[in-house]
């Protein structure tokens, strides 16, 4: 009797205790997809104050501001994650490419306005990086318990999936300080 | 400011501030240890009549004897600490003058029992101690620093009796310093293992103040000291470090070690070896992150490098990061009634003691608003 009552414990215990890990693991991602949504957000909120300021003083990279301003209104109506990271990490490329060229732009550098927006942004990007690290963290757990055994027949029985990372472009593993560049 | 610079700053301080002051209060020294020469010896004569007079005579001797004794030792004991106190507040401060504006706070708790408590590092203590308090700024940075100890008592059976034992929690410095990025999150850093390479780093930062930085290294790389950590570290392990040896044999010790805020979660960090050394916890998984960089995870697994040092933990909270760091050593001690004040080396001892704790500032980039 006390082994069948054991049987039936583990059988009915053990599945609901996974099935909670999962939901528990899988609402920690979607926390962290929040959590990078707000800070992307800062940063959208932030680029037209900077490209504003730009305009004013650099009229030879009017394309790229203009293609900085088109991946923007793209990523702020961005649903999928997958799609948000790609046109974040084109933002983030396209905004390096900005700073850099602020070099060749001496009023700009002395810009009290600018050197403020600027020292905003290098502290959205940390945050950013931040969520960044929370979201991957979140992720790697969830899709450790979507792909091992026993879970993942749970997870496959709910068709919870496993998540893509938020990776970073090799070109963007070197961090940028804007206020190394002002 | 670099090293030669400060050295320079300090030769230059000890020879038209220091001095000056130092020769006046060791004369004044040298007359008040005369006074307390006398006063020990006729509160000890007290105290023997006390004893000798109960003994031979009468229990009233000693209710008539000890009465003064216990008096002139009271009197003793606060000339001292009026002396001790007098030399910080005039040579102690002049050294931290090199660095920055700071005070001494003889009466003042600048980190209060309840602000300890509350961090649940160390949830036993119910006792205090504190032997500095110093604050004030350092690059627009406030800083306070205090040396504390803090302690609990914990009655154990022994056969019929019980036996009371103080239980030491933390003996070290607790430094605090204002961020000068903007941090809105609450986030404890529990140092829970130093591991072998954080021990030998511990042993060879504090040997290196009195044997020179290669001695030092090659104590820290002989084959006892290897073998010593290497047994410490395996001791820190889970569960093993639970584990008691007393004259009662072995007991495992259950209560947990510290008490964490309801508030705060666990935060998982991708480095392995860090998370081997701290439990981590904040009520915001982004803000924590956003300090714990994994160039400032890399500071704090090294940090030994900088201060030798045991258990170093860290709270960030209120745009103020606190470190609390165990280490077996008297810091800012100038000298007292019955020691000579009259000697350069005690200054440059205490000098290179802040050149450290400044140090850790740097170490940390605490002085940068951007990229910690």
């Amino acid at each position: 009797m006390e082994i069948l009552l054991l049987l039936v414990a583990i059988v009915v215990i053990g599945p609901y205790f996974v099935y909670v890990q999962l939901i528990k693991k899988k609402n920690q991602v979607k926390q962290a997809e929040g959590s990078i949504d707000v800070q992307l957000k800062k940063r959208y909120d932030l680029i037209p104050n900077i490209l504003t300021i730009a305009k004013k003083f650099m009229e030879h990279e009017r394309s790229l501001i203009e293609d900085i301003t088109k991946l923007r209104t793209q990523a702020a109506t961005a649903n999928e994650m997958s799609e948000k990271i790609k046109l974040d990490n084109a933002i983030k490329g396209k905004m390096e490419q900005l700073m850099v060229n602020f070099e060749n732009y001496p009023q700009l550098k002395s810009d009290a306005t600018m050197v403020q927006a600027m020292q905003t942004y290098a502290e959205v990007e940390e945050h950013i990086a931040a969520a960044r690290r929370f979201y991957n963290s979140a992720v790697n757990e969830l899709n450790n318990a979507v792909e091992i055994f026993p879970s993942s027949i749970i997870a496959g029985m709910l068709n919870i999936k496993a998540k893509p990372f938020f990776e970073v472009q090799e070109n963007e593993r070197r961090p940028v300080n804007a206020s190394d560049i002002l | 400011m670099d090293r030669t610079q400060l050295n320079q700053k300090f030769e230059e301080l000890y020879a038209k501030k220091l001095a000056p002051k130092i020769i006046p209060l060791e004369q004044e020294r040298l007359s008040a240890s005369k006074i307390s020469n006398i006063n020990n010896l006729l509160g000890l004569l007290f105290f023997i009549g006390a004893l000798g007079g109960t003994f031979l005579f009468s229990k009233l001797y000693f209710l008539l004897l000890i009465v003064p004794a216990v008096i002139i030792f009271l009197i003793e004991n606060r000339r001292q600490n009026k002396f001790r106190l007098k030399i910080k507040q005039q040579l102690l401060m002049e050294i931290f003058s090199l660095f920055g504006k700071f005070q001494y706070s003889p009466d003042k708790e600048l980190i209060t029992k309840n602000e300890i408590y509350k961090t649940g590092l160390f949830p036993r203590f119910n006792r205090k101690k504190d032997d500095d308090r110093i604050f004030g700024n350092y690059k627009g940075m406030d800083v306070v620093i205090v040396e504390t100890e803090l302690t609990h008592s914990e009655t154990t059976k022994r056969g019929d009796s019980n036996e009371n034992k103080t239980i030491r929690d933390f003996n070290g410095l607790i430094i605090k310093v204002s961020l000068n990025k903007p941090y809105k999150g609450k986030t404890l850093l529990y140092q829970k293992a130093i591991g072998q390479k954080g021990q030998k780093q511990a042993i060879k930062s504090m040997l290196s103040e009195g044997l020179g930085e290669e001695q030092a290294d090659k104590i820290a790389n002989s084959d006892v000291v290897n073998a010593v950590t290497g047994v410490l570290a395996f001791a820190e392990k889970p569960l093993i470090n639970r584990l008691n040896i007393s004259g009662d044999g072995l007991s495992v010790d259950l209560g947990r070690e510290i008490r964490v805020d309801r508030n705060l979660k666990k935060v998982s960090l991708e480095d392995p070896e860090f998370s081997q050394m701290y439990d981590i916890y904040s009520d915001d998984q982004v803000e924590a992150r956003y300090i714990l960089t994994p160039t400032f995870m890399e500071r704090l697994k090294n940090i030994r490098e900088v201060i030798g040092g045991y258990h170093i933990h860290c709270m960030v909270e209120n745009q103020y990061i606190t470190l609390f760091i165990e280490i077996p050593k008297d810091f800012f001690e100038i000298g007292s009634l019955s020691n000579s004040i009259n000697n350069k080396k005690i200054y440059e001892g205490i000098f290179i003691q802040l050149i450290t704790i400044f140090n850790l500032i740097h170490y940390f980039k605490l002085d940068k608003k951007l990229g910690l």
